[in-house]
């Protein structure tokens, strides 16, 4: 071990202390979603259109740059214009609070619940 | 030492990821299966309980089975080798009587039951009318520059074979028979509704049954409350803005509830818009209302009074749910106003 | 000795330079956007422990800049520079506060930077949702983290600090 370099002890409460909460926060963030109801889009943070999930369809987003597709109440970034191909990457998302973000297009996918506050809506 | 315990914490961390992987695609709000194919419209099956994946698998496979049966029952446009169903006699009109399962048999015997209870504006023998307006709004998705509206020379001719009486059922031998050939039977305002509710009879007995919600092309059957007893809250749509905020939110518990609307299905002629509830005094898109929403414990009956009270005026609609009292009724006038009965229970 | 250190300095930028271009290379290793394994942060990490914090800080700021110029577009700048800057104040600190080895540094680091981004992104695309990726990326930070910090702890050791 180096001198100065510090403790175990020390060690073990940063790391661990660092994964503990981040895993926290993780679990806490995941487990309170519920079905959504919306796919939300923005570009540059103004929001440029919302997407009900009980519908079926694809979407050209951004002029192009991004193309959603709305599938079995669940929203995914088929295809994107970007390099790294992350937001496609990403998968799918369908619970309140899930995002897809495409930095490169500084687009955002959002799920927002359904509107208003029912359980259930008639036709 | 140091590279065991990071090679450590790395490796608790990866079990502790994947579980979490887990975690994203267990359930969080109803387990829900949809279908695409039954009534032309869409149907979903919600469970706010806590059954077991396989429970709700079973169960969903149960109603899907109700729901396909009742499909062909009330299917007027094909016919089914080996079913005889309402195309089967609508296609016999005028012929011999035909043999029917004893469940379509019961189904027919209520609907000419649903005829006297709504003074006639439910009547499933108008066939012959809706098939008239049902072929404009074909022709118009189809081809928006030749929409137009069926004629009143036709409309009347079409009127003269609409007699519920026209429509001959023998208990004895279980045996249907439309005695004029020119008549039709068109089940689309009571069918959904009615299968909704066999579908809840199924559900009452059934293993795992309990917190289950039925969306039947819009009619819901909810079984019971929410687990955690507090009643559920269904959203009424604002026909001036079918996708904005909700005109309404109704409290409801073990009960039926269906809306019938002039935005589900229409079709436009310059620039008039003609919906799918036809009333049957005047051969016409109803223009009473915007919408009409009933509660009622059974199904069936929650949708076709939804139609007939679409027929009716609002002062009739209230003495008749003041006179039955075992239905709750909402009214949207042309006028964007909402009126309803006394015991409609609003959600907070 | 000025010269040697001078030296030291430009190699390690040079070490910090090529490592970022060979994660370029490498297709992302986890699907979340900003998660990255940070392998220019060994050199980072090293000019901290044998150089000193401000010829560290040269490191990180010359490396930022420099794939900017060569290779980058403006707004990934914006982000690497965001995250590099509350990573490297986050590591100063903790290496400063003497409790830590280079690995749970390189942790903290790791977390921040991470955390720097979002924070980045937050303004760029002025929107909440991105603080959706917080957690992942956290955890992400401590995995990639601890991957770095064994690596330079693996240098350390057979180098030496000043």
């Amino acid at each position: 071990m180096m001198k100065g370099s510090g403790t175990r002890f020390a060690d073990i409460l940063l790391i661990g202390g660092l994964l503990a909460a981040s895993l926290l926060w993780l679990f806490v963030s995941r487990a309170d979603g519920t079905e959504g109801g919306m796919a939300v889009v923005a570009v540059n943070g103004q929001e440029t259109g919302r997407y009900p999930l009980d519908t079926e369809g694809e979407v050209a987003l951004n002029g192009g740059t991004n193309i959603l597709v709305i599938e079995d109440g669940k929203a995914r970034v088929s295809d994107a214009d970007c390099p790294d191909k992350l937001c496609v990457r990403q998968g799918e998302i369908y619970r309140t609070g899930q995002t897809v973000t495409c930095l490169p297009n500084r687009l955002t996918v959002t799920i927002e619940g359904k509107k208003g506050e029912a359980d259930l809506y008639l036709p | 030492m140091q590279k065991k315990l990071l090679l450590s914490l790395c490796l608790a961390a990866s079990v502790l990821l994947s579980s979490c992987g887990a975690e994203e695609t267990s359930r969080n709000g109803p387990l829900s299966r949809r279908y695409y194919h039954y009534f032309d419209t869409v149907s979903t099956v919600y469970c706010y309980g806590s059954a077991s994946d396989e429970e709700f698998g079973k169960n969903v496979d149960e109603i899907s089975t109700i729901l396909e049966k009742y499909h062909i029952f009330f299917d007027i446009y094909h016919e089914y080798s080996g079913v005889t169903n309402l195309c089967t006699i609508n296609k016999n009109a005028g012929g011999e009587p035909l043999a029917v399962d004893p469940e379509l048999f019961d189904f027919l015997r209520l609907c000419i039951g649903l005829y006297d209870e709504t003074d006639g504006k439910m009547n499933v023998m108008m066939g012959s009318v809706l098939s008239l307006w049902h072929d404009c709004r074909q022709e118009a998705s189809g081809h928006p520059e030749n929409a137009s509206i069926p004629s009143d020379e036709r409309l009347a001719e079409a009127a003269k074979h609409t007699d519920i009486t026209l429509l001959e059922l023998d208990e004895s031998n279980l045996t249907v028979r439309i005695s004029d050939p020119l008549a039709s039977i068109d089940v689309g305002a009571v069918g959904k509704g009615y299968a909704a509710e066999r579908a809840a009879d199924y559900l009452r007995t059934a293993e795992g049954g309990e917190n289950y919600v039925l969306d039947i092309g819009g009619n819901l059957r909810i079984m019971g409350a929410k687990p955690d007893g507090s009643p559920y809250r269904a959203a009424v749509k604002d026909p001036m803005n079918p996708d904005g905020a909700a005109a309404a939110v109704l409290s409801l518990e073990d009960v039926s509830c269906v809306t019938s609307g002039v935005y589900e299905r229409y079709f436009t002629v310059d620039g008039r818009s003609y919906h799918h509830i036809i009333d049957p005094d005047t051969l016409y898109p109803s223009e009473r209302f915007l919408s009409v929403t009933v509660v009622a414990r059974d199904s069936g009956s929650a949708d076709a009074l939804s139609t007939a009270l679409f027929c009716m005026s609002l002062e009739e609609g209230m003495a008749l749910a003041g006179e039955r009292g075992d239905f709750q009724a909402l009214w949207i006038t042309p006028d964007g106003r909402l009126h309803m009965t006394d015991g409609l229970v609003m959600a907070q | 000795m000025k010269t040697r250190k001078l030296t030291t300095l430009a190699l390690t930028l040079s070490a910090a330079m090529i490592l970022s271009y060979i994660e370029g290379t490498l297709p992302p290793f986890m699907p979340l956007p900003m998660a990255k394994i940070g392998l220019a942060n060994i050199a980072v990490l090293f000019a901290l422990y044998r150089l000193g914090a401000w010829e560290a800080a040269c490191v990180s700021l010359a490396r930022v800049t420099m794939m900017f110029m060569m290779f980058g577009t403006g707004v990934s700048f914006i982000y690497s520079l965001a995250g590099a800057a509350v990573s490297f104040m986050g590591m100063a600190l903790l290496k400063k506060s003497r409790l830590f080895s280079p690995a749970a540094v390189s942790v903290g680091g790791g977390v921040l930077h991470n955390c720097g981004q979002i924070l980045a992104a937050r303004f760029m695309l002025s929107t909440d949702a991105v603080v959706y990726y917080m957690p992942a990326l956290m955890v992400s930070g401590v995995l990639s983290g601890a991957a770095v910090g064994a690596a330079c702890s693996v240098i350390l050791n057979r180098v030496g600090v000043k």
